[in-house]
């Protein structure tokens, strides 16, 4: 339980992210290329968050970066879809 | 492998999916996201392949687009604005010509700015803008977007324009059934009659040095009266589809007649609700994954699920947000 408390800011830091994006897209509406933009640079985000955190844990492999990559992916084109359909 | 073999290998972290539930597993993520790309790459051909698709059935009159507008007004401490049928006759001709032209802009395709569609219709203005809007399925939805972007607002809310003209015209646009709504808005030129015959475009086509445009219309569409002059003009395209049926009277909806073979299906709904369904369904069984690899305490090589589930909710959120219609 320590452990995990001391990595709350870690996660914090991923909330806050993803929170802003939610924010982002409700009021920019308007501007679905904004709003497409938002979510690029949140998955960028998690992406190299996943990378940060897991090189300060120490268990950084190739297979959990792709793991990241494919979420990211599967998020971008279900987004993308719904703006752009 | 039975089926309940195969569910657990699907759903459930177990040896023979490596201690990671198979439908978590990268690869697995990746084949959905092509599905859905696939998906988006059919229904964006299906037109073109001869097959039409209706798109959303909007339900959206024009004396609701002009009671809300007003309602925004009056909420602004704005005089409310006067339904004008030749700005009216002039926003249908727009909302016919991007059916007829089939195109989806501000400016035609072979140039024509919106401007001549007010002087065609005999309205010589002072200032002038449009806001189009499309796909809506209602006229508060139409609405509440335009408030929502700084420069539809503004058209909305300016205390320059007296007059307004509003078209609900639908038809076929890139092969799908829209719904269009167009919004014209104007101040006659001092001395010009309040209600000019609609034909007359010849004598009133005002040469470019007798418009006088006054004030400068910021973003995000181009303003321009006909003439050089820096005009007032918001410009917005909407999403709402207009459906204008020729001969139609001013401010009446019309409705094109549906296609033989048209499909009742929203691409926007379809891609919404299928990516509700991918996604709640990782969504619970990333939770189960935590949760049992929490439990019995397994040691692999993953990302973290809280991150997975974090991300997956926030997709979730944007879906939930998003709403089909576009405006400009």
């Amino acid at each position: 339980m320590k452990q995990k408390l001391r990595h709350l800011p870690h996660y914090l830091g991923l909330l806050g992210i993803l929170f802003l994006t939610v924010l982002g897209f409700w009021f920019f509406s308007y501007d679905k290329l904004f709003q497409a933009a938002v979510f690029v640079s949140a998955a960028l985000s998690y992406i190299v968050w996943g990378v940060i955190h897991h090189k300060i844990h120490n268990d950084l492999y190739l297979q959990v970066v792709i793991e990241y990559v494919a979420v990211a992916l599967l998020g971008l084109v279900v987004v993308f879809s719904l703006l752009f359909s | 492998m039975s089926i309940r073999n195969f569910l657990i290998h699907l759903f459930i972290p177990h040896h023979s999916n490596n201690q990671k539930p198979k439908l978590l597993h990268p690869s697995t993520l990746v084949i959905i996201a092509f599905l859905l790309s696939f998906l988006q790459i059919f229904l964006h051909f299906l037109p073109k392949a001869g097959v039409r698709v209706l798109g959303y059935a909007a339900n959206i009159s024009v004396d609701e687009v002009f009671r809300l507008t007003n309602q925004k007004r009056q909420e602004a401490g704005l005089p409310p604005l006067k339904l004008d049928p030749v700005l009216s006759q002039a926003a249908k001709n727009k909302g016919e010509d991007m059916l007829a032209k089939d195109y989806w802009a501000h400016v035609s395709p072979d140039g024509i700015e919106p401007w001549k569609f007010f002087l065609d219709a005999g309205y010589k203005y002072r200032y002038a803008g449009e806001n189009l809007a499309r796909d809506f399925s209602n006229a508060a939805s139409a609405v509440d977007a335009w408030m929502a972007s700084p420069s539809h607002r503004e058209n909305m809310l300016s205390p320059k324009y007296e007059e307004i003209g509003i078209a609900v015209v639908e038809g076929d646009l890139a092969g799908v059934d829209t719904t269009l709504i167009v919004q014209f808005f104007g101040t006659r030129m001092a001395g010009t009659s309040q209600v000019s015959p609609v034909a007359k475009k010849e004598e009133q086509k005002p040469s470019v040095a007798s418009v006088k445009v006054q004030e400068e219309k910021p973003l995000p569409v181009p303003t321009q009266a006909p003439l050089s002059e820096p005009t007032p003009l918001a410009f917005a395209p909407s999403q709402n589809s207009l459906v204008l049926k020729s001969g139609s009277a001013l401010g009446e909806n019309v409705s094109m007649t549906p296609p033989p073979r048209a499909f009742l299906i929203s691409p926007f709904n379809l891609v919404r609700d299928l990516s509700f369904f991918f996604l709640i369904i990782l969504f619970v069984v990333f939770l189960i994954d935590a949760i049992i690899v929490s439990r019995k305490n397994i040691t692999r090589v993953s990302g973290r699920s809280f991150a997975h589930i974090s991300f997956i909710g926030m997709i979730l959120a944007i879906a939930f947000i998003l709403r089909a219609g576009k405006i400009l």
